[in-house]
């Protein structure tokens, strides 16, 4: 998630505010220390133009 | 200006921190009634409005928990719920039927009958109310 908002040259507090979060929450996405709901990962993926695949998918583990 | 809070990481700890607010809350009631409870008797604790919010908020906290409990009943509601309005009429003729009753009664007088009609036909409404909307609401969930 980190390289695609860079990709867009968005920062933090602007992706914030384009979705309506605080910065914090991204921070806390990014690092994986914050699990967002459905419905953010979407306002997210809108955001950067991305899919749920591209930005949140992890291979299950075995 | 505070502005109203859009991100739900924070709504949610907002609630968390409204649920610390409330036990400690409670606690401080818990321990004024208690406290009155030994110095002046029983009776000073149920006559503090503090005892009436007490079990107000507890009585008010168990029906909203009705909605979230885990689902005991396993029936599947194929058939149509009767209305509503057949609900009213039942609690209302039960109220009139304790209400002639106790009015015809030797030491019984219309207003005492009035009086005890009405308080049943509440007592018996809200539970009915309530239960009425928790079935018609798992009713549209499992359509």
């Amino acid at each position: 998630m980190k390289i695609a908002r860079v990709q867009i040259g968005l920062t933090q507090q602007r992706l914030a505010e384009l979705i309506g979060v605080t910065r914090q929450t991204i921070s806390l996405i990014e690092k994986g220390k914050y699990n967002p709901s459905l419905k953010l990962c979407l306002d997210i993926c809108y955001a950067l133009d991305k899919t749920l695949d591209d930005l949140f998918w992890v291979g299950k583990e075995e | 200006m505070l502005k109203k809070i859009t991100d739900e990481r924070l709504i949610v700890k907002n609630l968390k921190n409204i649920r610390v607010a409330y036990v400690f809350q409670t606690l401080g009631i818990l321990a004024i009634l208690i406290y009155e409870g030994i110095n002046k008797g029983v009776s000073a604790v149920t006559t503090n409005p503090l005892w009436l919010v007490f079990i107000g908020t507890g009585v008010l906290f168990a029906f909203m928990n009705l909605g979230i409990s885990v689902d005991n009943d396993e029936t599947i509601y194929e058939k149509k719920q009767s209305s509503y309005m057949k609900t009213v009429m039942i609690c209302l003729f039960v109220g009139v039927l304790f209400g002639c009753m106790t009015s015809l009664t030797a030491d019984g007088s219309v207003e005492q009958g009035i009086l005890l009609g009405t308080v049943i036909f509440i007592s018996a409404l809200i539970p009915y109310t309530i239960i009425y909307f928790l079935k018609k609401k798992r009713i549209e969930e499992s359509e």
